[in-house]
């Protein structure tokens, strides 16, 4: 039976001890106030279509720039946000709201991505490319914009897990559902996109200093404390 | 610290990733644990990928740009005009008594313009053609030409198809008094404003006409003026009280 590390473990614990009845109350305010704003676009109510649109608009945004590229993010968030509002008369809530954007989010960049495959690593694309990351060509920016490219080198299935997990911060059996796929699916993806991530990144000269970080140090301590 | 035996071989960046996230058993994870624990390069590889984990989270959510909204706001927007447009199907009594004046106005075209190519070289009538032509036709009879058959075949074309206009019309407008009840008194004042206009503009009309029947401008005039308040009338009925203020732009 897979049992959590330690360290996530404790964490979890914690989680659950210091604010589970709070957790459990906004879930429930959450689920309020989606099915009230899900019932507002059914009925067409002024406004309505903005706020939601407001409210998930950097997730479809960002999922759309990463899964299809930058340069594609306008069109496939437009197209997402359009198969919602055409779709949510369908929407019966059996999964959350935020489940199902995503789900549509990632169709319509997949589906974009296949009749539209992105165009070879060249010099040209890489200038002409929006960058998702703004600031100077040094420190973090200039990191964070590697890892951005990383993810752009990684096979379509891989960084869709990665980022649905590690970036969006999505549950595997939250993805599950997004991608229609089994639990295990989820998890064999991520673990293998993770492991081709660092490959990439380290051909492209970033070090386990680089990414490490704060991470590193904090992790680095804890590891030597449990040896 | 010790070297990593063969009994235990450097962990993998995936087998590791698994451990960080439970995935395996607790006798894997306690096998990796042990490993880790005696491996420095493993150490790094778990610490680069709990690094690469906190990086790729920090990486955020980009800002889509400000005119998305506005584009998918428009695009929704004319798929909601479209779907009103396929629901608003015209009552098959209104369809008809339209259908009966389109057809009466085309009749008198015909036969206006049949009168004159017959008549050739009666001048004025080849020239005027369409209701124009009727209307010279009118004006003919008044002249003393109101004998000819055809030109008071015209005439009465051009009566029939005012009289379906204005049956159409009457017709929504019994509709109307009837749902307008349940409407707020503003918004039947508003209404009814609107309709007084379109019906003195129909009275203006008629009333040109009459003056000076072969003149047709004034009874294309006339026509229009009826189309608009059917057409005013036609959609405040099909959209009830919510349409009533986009139909009294």
């Amino acid at each position: 039976m897979p049992v959590k590390d330690p360290d996530t473990r404790m964490l979890a614990t914690a989680d659950q001890n210091s604010g589970m009845g709070q957790m459990t109350l906004a879930a429930e305010d959450r689920r309020n106030d989606e099915a009230a704003l899900v019932d507002a676009v059914r009925r067409n109510a002024p406004g309505s279509r903005e706020a939601l649109y407001h409210r998930f608009k950097r997730r479809v945004f960002a999922l759309a720039a990463r899964i299809a590229g930058p340069n594609e993010a306008e069109e496939v968030a437009q197209e997402a946000f359009i198969r919602i509002f055409r779709g949510l008369a369908r929407f019966r809530g059996d999964a959350a709201l935020s489940t199902w954007i995503y789900r549509l989010a990632v169709n319509a960049a997949l589906s974009h991505r296949a009749r539209r495959p992105p165009p070879s690593e060249s010099l040209e694309a890489r200038v002409t490319e929006v960058s998702l990351v703004e600031g100077p060509d040094d420190g973090d920016a200039a990191l964070r914009r590697r890892l951005e490219r990383g993810l752009r080198a990684l096979p379509t299935g891989y960084r869709t897990a990665i980022v649905l997990h590690d970036i969006e911060g999505l549950e595997h059996e939250e993805i599950a559902a997004v991608l229609g796929c089994h639990v295990g699916t989820s998890k064999s993806q991520l673990h293998k996109a993770r492991a081709k991530l660092r490959e990439i990144l380290a051909e492209d000269g970033i070090t386990a200093a680089d990414v490490g970080g704060r991470a590193g140090r904090t992790a680095a301590g804890s590891a030597r404390q449990e040896r | 610290m010790t070297s990593p035996t063969s009994s235990t071989r450097h962990v993998t960046a995936e087998r590791v990733s698994e451990w960080l996230d439970g995935d395996i058993s607790e006798r894997e994870a306690t096998a990796v644990r042990a490993h880790v624990a005696a491996c420095p390069a493993c150490a790094d590889l778990v610490n680069e990928l709990r690094g690469q984990g906190e990086s790729l989270r920090e990486l955020g959510r980009p800002e889509p740009p400000a005119t998305l909204w506005s584009t998918i706001e428009g695009v929704m927007d004319a798929e909601d005009a479209r779907a009103e447009r396929g629901r608003w199907s015209w009552p098959s009594w209104l369809a008809g008594a339209l259908g009966g004046a389109v057809t009466a106005a085309v009749a008198v075209w015909l036969v206006v313009g049949g009168r004159a190519t017959t008549a050739g070289a009666s001048g004025s009538l080849a020239a005027v053609g369409g209701i124009d032509g009727a209307l010279a036709a009118r004006s003919a009879g008044a002249s003393g030409t109101g004998s000819d058959p055809l030109l008071i075949e015209a005439e009465r074309e051009l009566e029939r198809a005012a009289a379906s206009y204005a049956k159409a019309a009457g017709r929504l407008r019994a509709i109307l008094d009837r749902e307008q009840a349940l409407w707020d008194p503003a918004r039947r004042a508003r209404v009814a404003e609107r309709l007084a206009r379109l019906d003195d503009a129909i009275v203006h009309s008629r009333a040109v006409a009459d003056r000076d029947p072969g003149d047709g401008t004034s009874a294309e005039m006339l026509f229009s003026a009826y189309r608009r308040q059917i057409d005013f009338l036609a959609e405040v009925v099909h959209r009830g009280s919510p349409g009533i203020e986009e139909g009294l732009r």
